[in-house]
C-alpha cells in the first residue's frame, strides 16, 4: 500500500523546506516486526520530526575503548562516537607538562578515505572530556591532524605543574565526528 | 771619501697563508613536535 500521492502533494504545493511543527508532524516509518503475521514484515509507526532527527544521530553514534598499553589506533565505524581512552597515566605515555610533547593517536574508518590526497573533503569535529584524580594536574589539550593511518591526534598537556603520580590516570574520553563528503 | 753603502733590501718573504681550519657549523635539525610524538608512538606500537 502506498499511503502518500506525490502527485497530489505536489500539485497542492505541499513539498515543504521547513516543518510546519516539528514537535508534532510526522514521518511514517516502517518497523521490522518479524512477529506480525502479514506478507509484509513491516509495521508501520509514526514519529515526529524532532525526534527522528536525534534517533538519527543516536544510530550513528558508537562507544569504542582505545587501551593504550595495546595500541594507538582506534578503528571505528560510525560517524561519532565516544572513545574511551586507557593507559594514558602509563609510564611512557604522559605527555610533559606545558606541552613539552605529544602523545599521538589514530582514528581511523577503513570506510572512508581519511587519506592527505582526500583533506579537503573530510569533516572531522572532536572535543575531549577529563576529569582528573588525585594528584593528577594534567590538563589535555588536543590537535588533529590527517596521517596515513587515520586522522591523528596529538594529546599535549597544557598545564605547566610538574607530574605527580597520578598524573594522566583521569578519565578520558574524545568524542568525535567524521566523516567525508567525497 | 764615505763609500755609500747600499741598503740590502731584502725582499719580504711571501708568507704561507695560514690553515685556518674551517669548522662546518653543527646544524641542529630541529624536529617538529609532531614528527617527535610519531618518532615517539611509533617506537612504541610499531616493534
Amino acid at each position: 500500500m502506498d499511503i502518500l500521492n506525490w502527485l497530489y502533494l505536489r500539485k497542492e504545493q505541499l513539498i515543504r523546506t521547513t516543518a510546519n511543527n516539528p514537535e508534532t508532524d510526522l514521518i511514517a516509518v516502517g518497523a521490522d516486526a518479524t512477529f506480525a503475521k502479514r506478507g509484509d514484515k513491516y509495521q508501520t509507526y509514526a514519529m515526529p520530526i524532532k525526534d527522528l532527527s536525534v534517533a538519527g544521530d543516536v544510530a550513528n553514534t558508537g562507544s569504542y575503548e582505545l587501551d593504550l598499553t595495546l595500541t594507538n589506533i582506534v578503528t571505528v565505524t560510525t560517524q561519532k562516537g565516544i572513545i574511551d581512552i586507557l593507559g594514558m597515566g602509563l609510564p611512557g605515555n604522559v605527555p610533559a607538562v606545558s606541552f613539552g610533547s605529544a602523545e599521538v593517536i589514530y582514528i581511523n574508518n577503513p570506510e572512508l578515505d581519511l587519506t592527505l590526497a582526500n583533506r579537503e573533503n573530510i569533516y572531522i569535529q572532536y572535543s575531549v572530556y577529563y576529569s582528573p584524580t588525585g594528584d593528577d594536574t594534567a590538563i589535555p589539550y588536543v590537535l588533529a591532524t590527517t596521517a596515513p593511518s587515520g586522522i591523528e591526534f596529538s594529546i599535549f598537556n597544557a598545564s605547566p605543574v610538574a607530574a605527580g603520580d597520578d598524573q594522566w590516570t583521569g578519565d578520558f574520553y574524545l568524542y568525535y565526528e567524521l566523516y567525508t563528503i567525497n | 771619501m764615505a763609500t755609500k753603502k747600499t741598503k740590502e733590501v731584502v725582499e719580504p718573504k711571501a708568507t704561507k697563508a695560514k690553515k685556518v681550519k674551517v669548522e662546518e657549523p653543527v646544524v641542529e635539525v630541529k624536529k617538529s613536535w609532531l614528527e617527535e610524538a610519531r618518532e615517539r608512538a611509533n617506537a612504541k606500537y610499531n616493534k
